[in-house]
This record gives structure tokens, sequence and C-alpha cells, in this order.
């Protein structure tokens, strides 16, 4: 029974955040990569430079990243422009 | 039979004659029906594979004596298969000096496939270090660590106990980041097999392939990023499972964990970096009765505290220092004081790290160990580096 509800509280969990899926703050339509980039990548570990991998080496990191640092996808991809177009 | 042989020779011959007449071979469709110049375009834009990782080398004085005790090399593999799919793995060699000799180890640390839905949600799944606090989960690595050692109860071991919660865990989840307002909040959650009890002496087993009942753990962990722009973020976690097997004087043994932690880093020019890092947790079992009459109040905590400072870079002839960081943690860990792996103990580290790449160190630190009983000292030299 027990097993049934949790079953079931993870299926209402996936649902409302797909749901939330859109989500996104004003403050996202504004911010840029070079920002988000110094708020998030210190949090753990010290920043690593862009020119420390190549464009599609920063799409693997940025995606682990995306993950480890629990980043959403829109934050992770200007996160990945910016050290792209800097590296 | 005969028949049989006799029908399936045309259809034999007809499929071949089929294969005969396909129009071009492999090779030619991908050349031959493609425009030219889409060759040269890259054929998955986002798609990426990196072994990434780090290695460490300890050096460990205790006792009167001092030996290069450890050493270890982590890959990470990381595949990124288009838009929606990431694989991520990573794998422990390490060799470590013991009273018993030498001990090798090769451990699965995490094999997750992550299914990315959208802007705000990863589905994953398979073996992954449980969100739980997040000094297991996020600082764990030594290139990651600022101290040279780890806090007891959170990964260094003392009297046969090494982590006070789950690390590994086999099973599914969900996480992501979702804004309110101008903060962030984001949640990990997951069901997985759970911690096993052992009855003998009343200590938990984690990363389970095989769990001992049909009962799955759930646990998680949400953090709180209240001020935009800033990189404070509070945590909560929990974990509950059944830990005992289905049938016997065990069924009814739950496990309940509940972690608090706090992160804070700040870089202001001409001062220097601070890097405050902490995590409270307390784990209890409601069972209290082991085996050969063994009566244990199956409650622990553990919290640590800490602090890092490196140094401002002043000028550009002394830039060096900027490498250099001090950091100083208190650790309290209490178990219960019947078990016989029980005896509180605090930790006083005190360490100083030089970086020589944003992921490499040469970390040292003296620990100073304290129970109701006695007081040691230890020295801890890491050098570090991520690749
Ligand atoms: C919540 C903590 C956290 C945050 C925030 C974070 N990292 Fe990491 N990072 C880690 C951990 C932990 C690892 C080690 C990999 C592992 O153990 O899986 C790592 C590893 C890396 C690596 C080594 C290569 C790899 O992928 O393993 C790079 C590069 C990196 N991070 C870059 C970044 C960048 C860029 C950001 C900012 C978007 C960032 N990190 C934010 C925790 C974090």
């Amino acid at each position: 029974m027990k097993k049934i509800h949790i079953v079931s509280i993870f299926i209402s969990l996936v649902l409302a955040i797909t749901l939330l899926n859109s989500c996104s703050s004003t403050r996202m339509a504004t911010i840029t990569g070079a920002q988000l980039w110094g708020e998030n990548c210190v949090r753990c570990h010290n920043a690593p430079p862009s020119t420390d991998f190549s464009d599609r080496e920063w799409e693997a990191v940025g995606t682990h990243m995306r993950l480890t640092g629990h980043l959403s996808k829109e934050e992770r991809d200007k996160i990945v422009e910016f050290l792209k177009s800097s590296n | 039979m005969k028949r049989q042989i006799i029908l399936t020779l045309p259809l034999l011959f007809g499929i071949a004659n089929l294969w005969a007449q396909l129009p071009y071979s492999e090779t030619e469709i991908f050349t031959t029906n493609l425009p030219k110049a889409s060759l040269k375009e890259d054929p998955l834009p986002n798609s990426s594979f990196l072994v990434a990782g780090y290695y460490t080398l300890e050096l460990e004085a205790e006792n009167g004596e001092a030996n290069f005790s450890e050493t270890k090399f982590n890959p990470i593999f990381l595949w990124q298969k288009g838009q929606k799919i990431f694989f991520q793995s990573e794998v422990e060699f390490e060799l470590r000096g013991s009273e018993n000799g030498i001990e090798q180890e090769i451990n699965l640390e995490y094999a997750v496939m992550n299914l990315l839905l959208g802007n705000n949600a990863v589905l994953y799944s398979g073996k992954f270090i449980a969100p739980i606090g997040t000094f297991t989960e996020r600082y764990h690595p030594d290139w990651i660590n600022r101290a040279a050692t780890k806090p007891i109860g959170l990964g260094k071991p003392v009297n046969g106990l090494k982590l006070l919660q789950p690390g590994g865990e086999i099973g599914i989840g969900i996480k992501g980041a979702v804004f309110v307002g101008n903060g962030k909040v984001n949640y990990n959650m997951f069901i997985s097999n759970g911690a096993v009890l052992d009855s003998l002496n009343g200590m938990l087993r984690y990363d389970n392939l095989l769990d001992n009942n049909t009962n799955k753990a759930i646990g998680g962990r949400i953090g709180l990023m209240p001020i935009p722009g800033s990189t404070l973020e509070l945590g909560l976690s929990g974990y509950t499972a059944k830990v005992g097997s289905e049938k016997g004087n065990y069924e009814d043994a739950t496990v309940r964990l509940l972690a608090l932690d706090i992160n804070y880093v700040k870089a202001i020019s001409g001062f220097g970096k601070i890097d405050i890092k902490g995590q409270y947790q307390t784990l209890g079992v409601n069972t209290t009765n082991y085996e050969n009459n063994l009566v244990i109040d199956n409650s622990s905590k553990v919290w640590y505290a800490q602090c890092a400072y490196q140094l401002p870079s002043i000028s550009d002839k002394v830039r060096w220092l900027s490498n250099i960081e001090v950091v100083s943690r208190y650790t309290q860990l209490d178990v219960p004081a019947s078990a016989p792996w029980g005896e509180d103990l605090s930790q006083l580290t005190l360490g100083i790290n030089y970086w020589i790449r944003w992921n490499a160190a040469f970390k040292v630190a003296i620990d100073f160990f304290k129970s109701d009983a006695d007081a040691e000292t230890g020295a801890t030299g890491v050098f570090t580096m991520g690749f």
C-alpha cells in the first residue's frame, strides 16, 4: 500500500514539474551568460577558465554542471554560449 | 521436412534477390543522397563525449609514522547525445595502506542516465550519489573539498564508520530548478533500494544492489537560493526507508534522516574570497534491541562548519599570494554510546592550500580529534588534480 503512495507521489511530482517546465524568471530575460557564470560556477569549486575546454567539450561539461549545480536549461545554455565565445 | 525446405528455399532466394536489388550500398546512401555541403556540417551539434576526472595522492602522518597512505584515480565519462540524453559515470581506482596491508578498490561511484526534460527537470536512473546534505554529493572530490581531510561521519572513517548517510544509491529520481519570483528553488527527489540494517551491531549499510525487503527508500533535497545574484544556498534534505528484512524481528525497523546545509561563497576585490560551508544532520533507527542482547538507542548526529579564506592578489609581483587559501573546520559526531562503533568525537581541522590551477592544489591540514577518553592529532598532505 505504502509503495503505491510513494509511486503516486513520484508520478504527481513528475507531472507537476513537467507543467512547471516552462517556468523561467523575469531576471533570466536580461541576465548574461557571463553573470550567470560568475554567480554559479564558484559555488562548489573554483570557476574554470573558458580556455580549459573546447566548444564541443563545453557542451558536455555544461550539461554535467547543469545536473550537478541544478541549473535550468536556459541558464546552462547561456553559460555554455559565454564560455564558447570566450575560449 | 522436405516440404519445409522446398518452401523456405524460394523465400530465402527472394530475400537475397531483394537485397541485391537495393539501389545503393550504405555508403552510397550517405554520400550520394545528401547535398555535399551538409557533409561538412556537424551532424549532432549538441553531442559530445568527454573523459574528465581527478587524481589524488595523500600523505598521512599519525602516531609517529608518515606514509603515502592513499592514491587514487577517478575517471569520469560524460556522453551528451543531442538535446535530451546525458550519461555520466565515475569509476574510482583506489590504493590504500591499512593495518591489513594494501587495500585495492575499484568502485562504480555513479552511473547515471539522464533524460533532460525541457527547462526545469531532469529524470535520472542508475547509481547516483544521494543528495543528502551537500558534502557527499558536491564537495567530496579532493580538488573540490577545501580541506585536505574530510569531516568524520561524512567520509573520514572512524571506528569502522565512514558515512552517517547514504552515499551511492541505486534507483530513479527527478531533479532540476524552478524560479520563484526572483529567487530560485532547486529540488532533487529519488526512490532507491535503501539502507540495510546490520542486526548484529545496529549499523546501516548503504549502496545496496540487493535490498532486504520490498520497501523502497525515498529521499531528496530542496535547496533555496533566496537572494538573486548571491551564491547563498540553504538546503533541507530527508531520507526514510524500512531497513529490516520483511519477516523477523526487524520488519518495522525504519531509518529517518534529516539534514540542513548552507553554502556561501563571496569574492571581494582587494580582500580575497570567503567560502562558508556547513551541514547538520540527525539519523535515527527506531529499533533498540539487536542480536546477542545488544541494546542501542540508535540515533546519531553529525555536523560541521567550515570557513575558507583565499588571499587577494595585491600586486603583480606577489600574484602567487592569491593562490594561498587557509581553512578551518569543526566537526562533531555523536553516535550511540552503547554501539560497538560508538564513540562521540570532535575534529578540529586547520589547513592551508596552495592552488596551482583552478582544479589542482597542494593541501595540508592538521586534525585534532577529541573524544571523552583521549585526544589525537594527525597531519595530512594532499596533492590533487582535476582534469
Ligand atoms: C553544486 C556544485 C557545483 C556547481 C554549482 C558547479 N560545479 Fe562544476 N563540478 C562539481 C562537482 C562535484 C564536480 C566533479 C565531478 C563529479 O564528481 O561528478 C565538478 C566538475 C567540474 C568540471 C570538471 C569536468 C567535469 O565535467 O567533471 C568542470 C569543468 C566544471 N565543474 C565546471 C563548472 C562550471 C562551468 C560551473 C558553472 C556553470 C560549475 N562547474 C558549477 C560541482 C559543481
